[in-house]
C-alpha cells in the first residue's frame, strides 16, 4: 500500500478528514448516520496514507479480512463515544468528539491490527450473526415475529435505568468468569465457581453481621473472608487432584452440591439465620459500616446506583491480566496450559501449579456475590442469586479467557437478560434470550476452533513462502 | 484447550491377578456387604434398611443414574467425554413428556424421550467429533442450552394446558407394571418378622419381583446388552479401539468417525431414556431440574465402575440406595449407615494388616472407631447433609479408588482424520 505522509501527520488528516466531514454532514442528515459516514472517509484516508505495518499486508486475508474487521471496529467504536458523549454535550460537539475517536482508531486498526485477532473479531461477529440467526428461527417457528422482538428488547435494554442493571449484572459475571477463566488457561475446569462462591457469600454475610467495625475495616474482613472461603472449597478439588489423582471435573460438581447442602445447613434459624421479612431467612444484616457504596448513576440519566465494586471488579480484570502476562507464575501457567509434560520438563511444579491456581481461581470465585452483598442485599438470604458459575463458564468461553474479550462477553450476556425482561409483558417467553446465549456459546467455540485451525495453516502457508522466498535470494 | 492437565500420578504396571474383580470376588463381595448390611439392621432397629420397598425404591434411584453412566460409557469408550449427559437427561424428559402428553401413550413419550437424547448427542458429536470443539467445553454449552430452551418450550406448551407451568408438565400417563406372582403373598409374612437374613433375603427378593415398571426392566437388560455389544462383537471391538488408539483404528481401516459417532448417539439416547424415567416412572409429572444432577452422578458411577458395564451397575446401586434410604427412612436410617461403614473399614484394617500395611490398617481402625463414637453419640444425621450424602459418598469413593481405575486411553482428546490434531 502506498505510504506518502509520515505516520503523526497521516493520523492526524485521517482523524481530520472524519471530523469534518461529519460535522458537514450533521447538518444534513441524523447525527449517528453523520458520523459513521465520516468515519468511513477517515478509514479511507488511513488506506491512502498511512498503509499497514503488519507483516503480511500485501496478502489477500488481509484485504478480505483484516481491513473490513478495522473499519467496522472503527465505525462502532466512533459511534459509542459519540453516543456516550450526546449524554452530557450538545449534538454536534458530541459527534464531533466521536468522529475525531473514531477517526484516529480507524487509522490505529487500520495500521496495527494484527490478522489473529482481526480473525477473533470476525469469529465473534459471525457467530453473533448465526446465534441471531437461530434465535430469530425459533421465534418465527414458535409465532413471534422476530424483528419486532428484537426492536423491543433493544428499546427496553438501553434505557438508562436498564444499562444500570446490565452493569451491575455485569460485574458478578464478569469476577464469575474470571475465575473460571483462570483454571481454563491451564486446562482446569473449575466447574464449582457455583458453590464456591455461595458458600463465600454465606459465611462472609454471616461474619459481617456479626461483627461492627470501622469503615473500610469493615468491608475489608468481608471480603478477606470470602476470598479465604473460596480458595478454601476449591483448594479441595486441587487437592484432590494432585495427591488422588480424582478429575477436577467431578469433584468440583460434588462440591457444588455439598456446598448447596452445607449452606441450606447453615441457613437456618438455629444456626446462622434470622427471619428476615416474611417467608425469607438470612444471615443477621450487616451494619451501614460495612457496605459498599454506589457511585450515583445521574450522569447517564439513571436513578440506580452503579455497584461501588464495579471498581473492584475491574481491578481485578487488570491483576487478572498483570498476572498471566507479566509475571513468572502466569508464564508456567500458560506453559503448563499448552503442555503439562514440556512444562514439567523444563522445571515447573506442575503439582503446585494445580493447587495454587485452582486456589487463585477459588478465591476469584469468592468475589463474586461480594457486589450484591456489600452493595444491595446486605445479607445472605434465601434469595441470593444462585447459579452465577454456571453463567460464569459460558461467559469465560464466549471472552477467549482474555480480560477484555471476557468483559465484552459479560456485559453482552447480561444486556440480554435485562431486555429480554420486556417481553414477559408482550406474552414472549423471556427465556428466548438464554436460547441466544446457549448457541451463541456453541457457536462460538465451534466458529472459534475452525478459525483456528485455518489460521494456523494460513501461517504455515505463510512462513513456507518466507522460506522459499529466501532459498530463491540465496540460490 | 484440547487436553486435560494429567497430573502424573506415577503409576505402576499393577502386579497380576491381585485387585483383578473376577466374577466370583464380585458375588462374594456383594454377598459379604448384604449380610454386613442385614447385621447392622437387626443392631440398629432400623428396618427401612432391607426392605421389599428400599429395594424398589433402590432401583428405582438407580436407573437414571445407571442409564446417564452407561451413556457416559458408550461415549468414553469411543474417546469422547460426555459431559452433556445432564442436558440430554433434560431434553429427554422434555421430550418424552412433550409425546406422551400430546399422544396420551407412554410408549410414544419413550421413543420421544429417546430420541430426544440423540438429538442433545448428535450436537455434542457434530461439535467435538466433526469441529474439534473440546469435549467438556461442549458438553457445558449443551447443559447450559438444553435448560433454557426446554424452559421456554414448556412455557409455549405446558403452561396453557391444565397442570402444566413453566416448571412442568400436564400429568403424564404411566407405564405397565409388571411381577411375578405369588412371590409378595408368599415372602411377605417372612419379610415382617424381622428375622436376621432370612427376612432380609426375603426383602431382596420381594423388592426384585413385584411391582417393576417395564422401562426398569428394560433399563436393567441393558446393562449386560451393553456389555455384550462392547466387549463381545466385532463392532464392539472397533469402538472401543476408537477410544484407545484412534491412530492404530484408522490404519486397521476402521471409520473413526462413523464409531465415534454411533456412541455419541447411543450416549445421548440412553441419558433421553434415563430422563423419560424421571418424568414418566419415577413421578408421573416433568418438572424443571428434574434431573438434579444426575448426569453428573452418572459419570462419577461410570469412573467408579472403572469404565465397565459392571461395576457402572455397581455404582449406580450404591448412589441409588443412598438416594433410597434418605427418602425412606430420611436421617436415621442413613445414620445406621456409619455402622456399617466402619464395620467396612474395620475389614480394610485387617486386610491392610494382612498385607503387612501397618499404618494404613491403623488409620482404617481410627477412621471406624470415630465413626462407632459418632454413631454411638447421636441419633440422626442433619437432614440438609443426609440429601447430598450421595455426593459425600462420590467425592470419597473417588479420593479412595480413582489410582486404581484405567480410564480409555485416548478419552478427551479431539482426534482429526490423517493425523495431527
Amino acid at each position: 500500500m502506498t505510504k506518502s505522509l509520515p505516520t503523526p501527520a497521516g493520523f492526524a488528516a485521517a482523524a481530520g478528514a472524519g471530523v469534518v466531514l461529519t460535522v458537514l454532514l450533521d447538518m444534513a442528515l441524523l447525527a449517528p448516520a453523520a458520523l459513521a459516514i465520516g468515519v468511513v472517509a477517515a478509514f479511507a484516508v488511513a488506506v491512502l496514507f498511512v498503509g499497514s505495518s503488519t507483516a503480511d499486508a500485501d496478502s489477500g486475508i488481509h484485504r478480505a479480512v483484516v481491513a473490513p474487521v478495522a473499519l467496522v471496529l472503527a465505525v462502532l467504536v466512533g459511534l459509542f463515544t459519540g453516543l456516550v458523549a450526546d449524554l452530557w454535550l450538545i449534538e454536534p460537539v458530541a459527534y464531533a468528539i466521536g468522529a475525531l475517536v473514531g477517526g484516529t482508531a480507524s487509522a490505529a486498526l487500520y495500521r496495527g491490527l494484527a490478522t489473529q485477532l482481526a480473525l477473533a473479531f470476525a469469529a465473534v461477529a459471525a457467530a453473533g450473526a448465526l446465534a441471531l440467526g437461530i434465535t430469530a428461527l425459533v421465534l418465527y417457528v414458535t409465532g413471534v415475529d422476530p424483528l419486532s422482538t428484537f426492536a423491543r428488547m433493544t428499546d427496553y435494554g438501553t434505557q438508562p435505568n436498564s444499562l444500570v442493571t446490565v452493569v451491575n449484572t455485569g460485574t458478578t459475571y464478569y469476577l464469575s468468569a474470571v475465575a473460571v477463566a483462570v483454571g481454563f488457561r491451564m486446562n482446569l475446569f473449575n466447574i464449582g465457581v457455583d458453590g464456591q462462591y455461595r458458600l463465600a457469600a454465606l459465611l462472609a454475610a454471616a461474619v459481617g453481621g456479626a461483627f461492627v467495625l470501622p469503615p473500610g475495616l469493615h468491608q475489608l474482613v468481608i471480603i478477606l473472608v470470602a476470598v479465604a472461603v473460596g480458595g478454601f472449597w476449591a483448594g479441595i478439588a486441587g487437592w484432590l487432584k494432585v495427591t488422588r489423582g480424582v478429575s477436577e471435573v467431578i469433584s468440583t460438581i460434588m462440591l457444588n452440591a455439598i456446598a448447596t447442602g452445607v449452606t441450606a445447613y447453615l441457613l437456618n434459624t438455629n444456626r446462622l439465620a434470622v427471619e428476615i421479612g416474611t417467608n425469607n431467612i438470612g444471615t443477621r444484616p450487616i451494619a451501614e459500616s460495612g457496605w459498599v457504596p454506589g457511585i450515583p448513576g445521574g450522569f447517564m440519566g439513571a436513578g440506580r446506583e452503579i455497584f461501588g465494586l464495579t471498581l473492584l471488579a475491574v481491578a481485578v480484570g487488570v491483576g487478572y491480566w498483570w498476572l498471566l502476562n507479566r509475571t513468572r507464575f502466569g508464564f508456567e501457567l500458560r506453559a503448563t496450559g499448552q503442555s503439562a509434560t514440556a512444562a514439567q520438563a523444563s522445571g515447573v511444579n506442575v503439582k503446585k501449579m494445580v493447587v495454587v491456581s485452582m486456589v487463585i481461581s477459588g478465591m476469584v470465585a469468592g468475589l463474586v456475590g461480594m457486589p450484591q452483598l456489600l452493595g444491595a442485599s446486605h445479607y445472605y438470604a434465601l434469595d441470593f442469586p444462585v447459579g452465577l458459575g454456571f453463567t460464569g463458564i459460558a461467559i469465560a468461553l464466549l471472552g477467549r479467557n482474555h480480560p477484555v474479550g471476557i468483559a465484552a462477553a459479560a456485559l453482552f450476556w447480561s444486556f440480554l437478560n435485562q431486555s429480554s425482561q420486556i417481553l414477559d409483558i408482550d406474552g414472549i417467553p423471556k427465556e428466548i434470550a438464554v436460547v441466544t446465549q446457549a448457541t451463541m456459546v456453541l457457536t462460538i467455540v465451534v466458529v472459534y476452533e475452525l478459525v483456528h485451525r485455518w489460521g494456523r495453516r494460513y501461517q504455515q502457508r505463510q512462513v513456507g513462502r518466507e522460506l522459499g522466498r529466501e532459498r530463491v535470494a540465496a540460490s | 484447550m484440547s487436553q486435560h492437565v494429567e497430573v502424573a500420578t506415577p503409576e505402576k504396571a499393577p502386579p497380576p491377578r491381585r485387585g483383578v474383580l473376577t466374577p466370583w470376588r464380585i458375588v462374594s463381595l456383594g454377598v459379604a456387604v448384604f449380610v454386613a448390611l442385614a447385621g447392622v439392621r437387626v443392631i440398629t432397629g432400623q428396618n427401612a434398611l432391607t426392605d421389599s420397598g428400599t429395594i424398589q425404591a433402590t432401583l428405582a434411584f438407580a436407573v437414571p443414574i445407571g442409564m446417564a453412566g452407561l451413556g457416559g460409557l458408550w461415549a468414553e469408550r469411543a474417546g469422547i467425554i460426555n459431559i452433556g449427559l445432564e442436558g440430554m437427561m433434560v431434553l429427554g424428559t422434555w421430550a418424552g413428556a412433550f409425546a406422551a402428553n400430546s399422544t396420551g401413550n407412554p410408549w410414544a413419550g419413550l421413543v420421544a424421550g429417546i430420541v430426544g437424547g440423540v438429538l442433545g448427542g448428535l450436537l455434542h458429536a457434530v461439535a467435538t467429533v466433526t469441529f474439534g470443539v473440546d469435549h467438556i467445553v461442549s458438553g457445558v454449552a449443551i447443559n447450559i442450552l438444553a435448560v433454557g430452551a426446554m424452559r421456554y418450550l414448556s412455557i409455549l406448551y405446558f403452561q396453557p394446558q391444565p397442570g402444566g407451568g413453566a416448571a412442568q408438565s400436564p400429568p403424564l400417563p404411566g407405564f405397565p407394571r409388571i411381577g411375578l406372582p405369588f412371590v409378595a403373598d408368599l415372602l411377605g409374612p417372612l419379610e415382617d418378622r424381622h428375622w436376621f437374613l432370612v427376612s432380609d433375603v426375603a426383602g431382596l427378593i420381594v423388592g426384585l419381583t413385584t411391582e417393576m415398571s417395564v422401562v426398569t426392566l428394560i433399563a436393567i437388560l441393558l446393562v449386560p446388552a451393553t456389555y455384550y455389544i462392547l466387549w463381545r462383537t466385532p463392532f464392539g471391538l472397533r469402538l472401543r479401539s476408537c477410544g484407545e488408539s484412534p491412530e492404530a483404528a484408522e490404519s486397521l481401516g476402521v471409520s473413526v468417525y462413523f464409531y465415534k459417532y454411533v456412541a455419541v448417539l447411543v450416549s445421548g439416547g440412553l441419558a433421553g431414556l434415563g430422563g423419560v424415567f424421571l418424568a414418566m416412572v419415577a413421578s408421573s409429572i416433568y418438572q424443571e431440574g428434574q434431573t438434579g444432577g444426575r448426569g453428573y452422578i452418572g459419570l462419577a458411577a461410570m469412573i467408579f465402575g472403572n469404565w465397565r458395564p459392571g461395576g457402572l451397575a455397581m455404582g449406580a446401586g450404591l448412589f441409588g440406595f443412598t438416594d433410597a434410604l434418605q427418602v425412606r427412612g430420611s436421617g436415621a436410617a442413613v445414620h445406621a449407615l456409619l455402622l456399617l461403614i466402619a464395620a467396612v473399614l474395620v475389614a480394610v484394617a485387617v486386610w491392610q494388616f494382612v498385607r503387612g500395611k501397618r499404618v494404613a490398617a491403623l488409620v482404617s481402625l481410627a477412621v471406624a472407631a470415630l465413626l462407632v463414637v459418632w454413631w454411638a453419640l447421636t441419633d440422626t444425621l442433619p437432614r440438609e447433609l443426609v440429601t447430598y450424602s450421595p455426593h459425600i459418598a462420590t467425592l470419597l469413593v473417588m479420593a479412595l479408588a480413582t489410582q486404581r481405575l484405567r480410564a480409555p486411553a485416548a478419552v478427551g482428546r479431539s482426534w482429526r482424520r490423517g493425523g495431527g490434531s
